[in-house]
């Protein structure tokens, strides 16, 4: 009994290592997940060649029985091992399949776009926030003002010969489209005691046809500072300072004398230009000024008709347009882009 | 304007020290910008005044002629082409090896054309006798120019011809009446380059040697005629101007007529006085008189154009009471000096400024005069600049004065004083300049220090006082005579300062900050900026079905376009959508701005609140409905604006747009009860009539509710500490049962026992 219980021990256990032997191979060349399903049954299952021979222990000695007990556990440990190798092998090479067939061009461009804010609105902020930092609050003009308002109360009564400067229309009911922001300098200097530190930057409109150089609709930025012991030279400090902000560079500046009736003294600032292309080269007949800022000490007048005693404070004003200041900052050689809303223009910025 | 360096030099001796360049960037530096410098007949060489001996037939044309001139040194033969060569002419040669201007070019921008030795048929021509127009004076070249006898034969006479022109750009010096002349911008160039200036004074008798009386009325107010002046002279010679007033006036751009004419625009380039001459004896019964006109009175002007005048003007008429002449602005065509005049009356008149502007605007005409008088002239100036004329009159046309000088000036206009505070140039203008330089700089310009008057001293008291010259009525406050210091010291000569500043932070403009806030939500979204005229048309209101009755008019619009101001951003937005269609499938547009409404406001000034609107354009989506509420929603939402809700009932619209919406495809948009704007798709009659291929659709909110209702930072609400749980629920529901109601049935459940997702 014992021998054939040993020959039967010596059998099964020769059936098991049989057994795990196939199992290896045909684990090893399995090339799908539902084959090494069936395959998995096949070895480890309930109905499996594993369980039929074990059905045979019960005839062995114990020590058969643990013997072979243990070496099926063994192996079936190692099978479930085995497929599971075998299973993640096979995921990965899936993946790297599927991964493969999935290439694609990368350089084509993605479909969702930001927009583009105008550069009028960019430049019109960053000009804002620069006379913020020096202390200057922003106020919006009126497009549509009175004759007080844009003339009188700047010292250019009715019939002035210095209204021809500014070409003016004007609504079926005598109002004005401004012709500047200096529209707003009355109410600027009624409104609070100095020190006022203002900027009126918005839409203005002149009388005249359009071409590359002129537009009838414009974009001015008006300042105006009141102060006791406000002098030119500060005037001149200020704006300095400003323009370095603006382009981010030290610019050449030039100051001469000019006449605007609700300053005294007067003056244009113009900026060198010589290195901004061709273009502006053009437009300054080759000198590289381009005119860009009237300016000067506000006119007694001007600061009494506002409430303010021209014997105690003293203060500038200035105004330039923000299109002649974008262009040769971006080059840009026509002003007619900035209002023709054309998207390849509008979506450079 | 255009100022001659040549006249400049005869009141600067000095200026030929100076470069033009030179010159021209102190102008720029000190007193206005000279847009140009101009060499005036540049080129011109070897050109000599000469005697025509003789003159024959040209052998084989008959179309030519063999002359023999004297050039001074030598006869020379020359075969001239023109019909009027005379003998005993005194004419310009170019001798072979000279230059004259390319004729067949148009005047002022001619080339050079070089004169040689020549053979024409068998006869050697040494040399050619010029034209007006080979000389740069005039258009004529069918006839050789004839020069005045008293120039001597064999003279050089280029440097007569040739100039150098400064061209001053006008705008920046529209409150310096005096600046515009030469004496004028020759006075304001000595106290630039500190170089001595010397007046002219021509010294003419007065006394009548001759009878043609005229009597002169002024029937307007003195302050439309401050100073009228006139005097008669009788047989003068009208004919040509000498070569040197010719060159003179053509070389400032002025055209040469004749000597009496010539000599009214040359004192006024000189002195800045306009003058008229009439012919004496075209005016009936020796009479002037000023007056204002009649309503629908009639001239026909030197410009050959009638002009209509009415009561605000002022004429001159005669004894007929027909107008002879418009103040100051041009004279009658029938009594204009002609070849045949012989007895002149010269006028030299101040008329008031604001009235001549107005009559130059309403007659649609500016001239020289008038550029002039609009200024404001100084009636002090009339009466020398008369005498100037006579002077020069009498020399180059002779005559005899057959009046007394005839004077109206009710209340000549006397100089002024001016104090100025000295420590002021420091405190204005922030320079440290000397008392004594500042009180030369302004004893250059022509004003009188008046050191008695003044309380000298280094103190704050210390003023001095000026006397101002008539002519620099501009001058009025102490800051007029600081920027006279300023602009001699050099406004690039200024250092620049910062003024001293507190630390007071400036108040935020709520409207900005908004606008940048919703500029960066939208382009977020996809959205790209425009900005769009406020000008609108018409059409543009009714191609999208709108009617465009509120639109404030525009009375003076540069074109029919440009007529209306808007009162939506809408309509620009769409000719902006159509115009980017052609190059674009797929876009969306937005714009802040301001529109305009008639209604005024309690200071008066019409109504503008800000819109935010958008267009969507796409050309195969169908979702330019969902996508132009996905820029609103994005936009309200991220603004943190409460409770929004969409509705269709149409009547409730405020906005007045949605006559261009698609009836089925549009909504209003409310946070709460209030109406903050609407959204939806396009018309389709609108966008069938506008051509458009695809979808398009468009809002528009109301920006002063966003500024009201919109807050810095969203509400923090609690997360639901229960698990989340789907539930998929079906409603048996009509077809217009629409989302927000089943949503409304929804969120009116118990709060307790929901809790929305």
């Amino acid at each position: 009994m014992a021998n054939k219980s040993s020959t039967d021990t010596d059998e099964l256990l020769s059936k098991l290592d049989d057994l795990f032997t196939k199992a290896k191979a045909n684990i090893k060349s399995i090339s799908s997940k539902e084959e090494l399903e069936l395959e998995r049954i096949r070895y480890t299952g309930r109905k499996s060649e594993l369980t039929s021979i074990l059905r045979g222990i019960k005839d062995l000695s114990p020590e058969g029985k643990q013997a072979v007990g243990s070496r099926a556990n063994e192996i079936r440990i190692q099978v479930d091992q085995l497929i599971d190798q075998k299973r993640d092998q096979l995921i990965q090479e899936n993946i790297e399949k599927l991964s493969n067939a999935e290439k694609i061009d990368v350089t084509v461009p993605s479909q969702l776009k930001n927009g583009h804010q105008h550069i009028i609105s960019q430049m019109q902020a960053k000009i804002e926030d620069i006379f913020q930092r020096m202390g200057f609050q922003v106020v919006y003009p009126y497009e549509i003002d009175t004759d007080y308002n844009n003339f009188q109360a700047v010292n250019i009564p009715e019939g002035h010969p210095a209204r021809d400067s500014w070409d003016t229309f004007w609504t079926e009911d005598d109002h004005i489209a401004v012709t500047h922001t200096s529209s707003m300098q009355n109410r600027v200097l009624k409104s609070s005691e100095p020190p006022i530190r203002v900027i009126v930057p918005g839409r203005t409109f002149r009388h005249e046809a359009t071409d590359a150089r002129h537009e009838h609709t414009f974009t001015q930025v008006e300042g105006v500072y009141v102060d006791k012991g406000i002098t030119f030279a500060d005037m001149l400090g200020t704006l300095k300072a400003f323009f370095s902000e603006f382009f981010e560079k030290d610019i050449q500046i030039k100051f001469s004398p000019d006449f605007f009736p609700f300053v005294e003294p007067g003056g244009m600032i113009s900026i060198d230009v010589s290195d901004f292309g061709d273009t502006f080269k053009e437009v300054t007949k080759g000198t590289g000024w381009l005119e860009i800022l009237g300016c000067g000490m506000i006119h007694p007048k001007v600061l009494e008709m506002g409430g303010i005693d021209p014997n105690v404070y003293s203060g500038f004003a200035w105004g330039f347009g923000l299109e002649r200041l974008v262009m040769p900052k971006f080059g840009i050689e026509d002003v007619r882009h900035f209002y023709k809303g054309d998207l390849a223009f509008i979506r450079q910025f | 304007m255009y100022i001659s360096y040549k006249w400049l030099l005869s009141y600067l001796p000095d200026l030929d020290n100076f470069e033009p360049q030179t010159i021209a960037v102190a102008l720029t530096d000190s007193l206005a910008e000279v847009e140009g410098i101009t060499y005036i007949r540049n080129g011109l060489k070897n050109i000599v005044s000469a005697e025509v001996k003789s003159k024959e037939p040209h052998p084989s044309n008959d179309k030519l002629s063999v002359c023999v001139v004297y050039d001074g040194r030598e006869e020379r033969t020359i075969i001239c082409g023109a019909a009027n060569v005379r003998v005993g002419q005194t004419v310009a040669v170019c001798l072979p090896g000279g230059s004259v201007l390319n004729p067949s070019e148009e005047l002022g921008k001619q080339s050079i054309i070089k004169i040689e030795e020549k053979k024409i048929g068998s006869i050697a021509s040494f040399g050619m006798i010029c034209s007006a127009k080979e000389l740069g004076l005039a258009d004529d070249h069918d006839s050789i120019l004839e020069l005045e006898p008293e120039i001597q034969v064999g003279n050089e006479i280029v440097s007569t011809l040739t100039d150098i022109v400064f061209e001053i750009e006008n705008k920046s010096i529209s409150h310096r009446p005096d600046c515009f002349c030469h004496k004028g911008i020759a006075r304001e160039l000595s106290a630039i380059l500190k170089i001595d200036f010397v007046d002219v004074k021509h010294e003419v008798s007065l006394i009548p040697t001759a009878d043609m009386p005229i009597d002169v009325s002024v029937k307007v107010t003195e302050s439309l005629c401050s100073r009228f002046c006139a005097i008669t002279l009788s047989d003068v010679s009208v004919k040509d101007s000498p070569l040197w007033l010719k060159s003179r006036l053509t070389a400032v751009g002025i055209r040469s007529v004749n000597n009496i004419v010539d000599l009214t625009n040359f004192v006024m380039l000189d002195k800045g006085q306009p003058m008229h001459a009439f012919d004496y004896d075209k005016l009936s019964n020796n009479e002037l008189t000023v007056r204002t006109a009649k309503k629908d009175e009639q001239l026909k002007a030197l410009d050959n154009t009638t002009y209509t005048l009415d009561e605000s003007m002022v004429v001159i008429t005669d004894a007929s009471n027909k107008p002879k002449s418009i103040a100051g602005l041009i004279g009658g065509l029938d009594s204009e000096i002609s070849n045949e005049t012989k007895n002149i009356v010269l006028e030299a008149a101040t008329w008031e400024m604001y009235n001549i502007r107005r009559t130059s605007r309403q007659l649609g005409v500016r001239t020289e005069a008038s550029m002039r008088f609009e200024k404001g002239l100084d009636p002090n100036n009339a009466l020398d600049s008369l005498k100037s004329a006579l002077f020069y009159v009498q020399d180059l046309a002779g005559g005899e004065v057959a009046s007394p000088i005839i004077d109206v000036y009710p209340k000549p206009r006397e100089e002024h004083k001016i104090s100025l505070p000295m420590p002021m140039i420091k405190r204005f203008i922030g320079i440290d300049i000397s008392k004594d330089n500042a009180i030369e700089m302004l004893e250059l310009l022509g004003l009188t220090h008046l050191e008695e008057e003044s309380s000298s001293g280094e103190t704050e008291l210390d003023t001095e006082i000026f006397e101002i010259p008539t002519f620099r009525n501009d001058l009025k406050i102490p800051q007029d005579l600081l920027e006279e210091i300023a602009r001699l010291y050099g406004y690039d000569n200024i250092k620049p300062t910062l003024p001293e500043k507190d630390l007071k932070p400036s108040p935020t403009n709520k409207i900005s900050k908004l606008n940048s806030k919703i500029r960066s939500i939208l382009t977020s979204t996809g959205m790209d900026e425009v900005i769009t005229y406020s000008f609108v048309n018409e059409k543009q209101y009714k191609v999208l079905n709108l009617s465009a009755n509120s639109c404030l008019k525009i009375k003076n619009p540069i074109s029919p376009e440009l007529s209306l101001l808007r009162t939506s951003l809408i309509p620009g937005l769409i000719s902006k959508l159509d115009y980017n269609t052609s190059q674009f499938d797929e876009f969306a547009l937005f714009e802040i701005g301001r529109i305009i409404q008639k209604e005024l406001d309690e200071e008066g000034i019409h109504k503008q609140p800000y819109k935010v609107s958008g267009v969507y354009y796409s050309k195969d989506s169908e979702e330019a409905f969902s996508k132009i509420k996905y820029y609103v929603e994005s936009l309200l939402s991220k603004l943190n604006i409460p409770s929004i809700s969409f509705s269709n009932e149409k009547l409730q619209d405020n906005s007045g747009l949605i006559k261009a919406m698609h009836p089925g495809r549009f909504c209003i948009v409310y946070s709460g009860t209030t109406q903050i704007g609407v959204l939806g798709e396009l018309n389709l009659a609108a966008a069938h009539r506008l051509e458009l291929d695809g979808r398009s659709s468009l809002f528009e909110l109301d920006h002063q509710q966003l500024l009201e209702l919109s807050s810095d930072y969203a509400q923090y609400k609690r997360i639901s500490e229960y698990q989340f749980v789907n539930r998929d629920l079906s409603f048996w529901l009509t077809d217009d049962t629409n989302y927000d109601e089943i949503i409304k049935v929804i969120n009116d459940l118990k709060r307790s026992t929901c809790t929305k997702g």
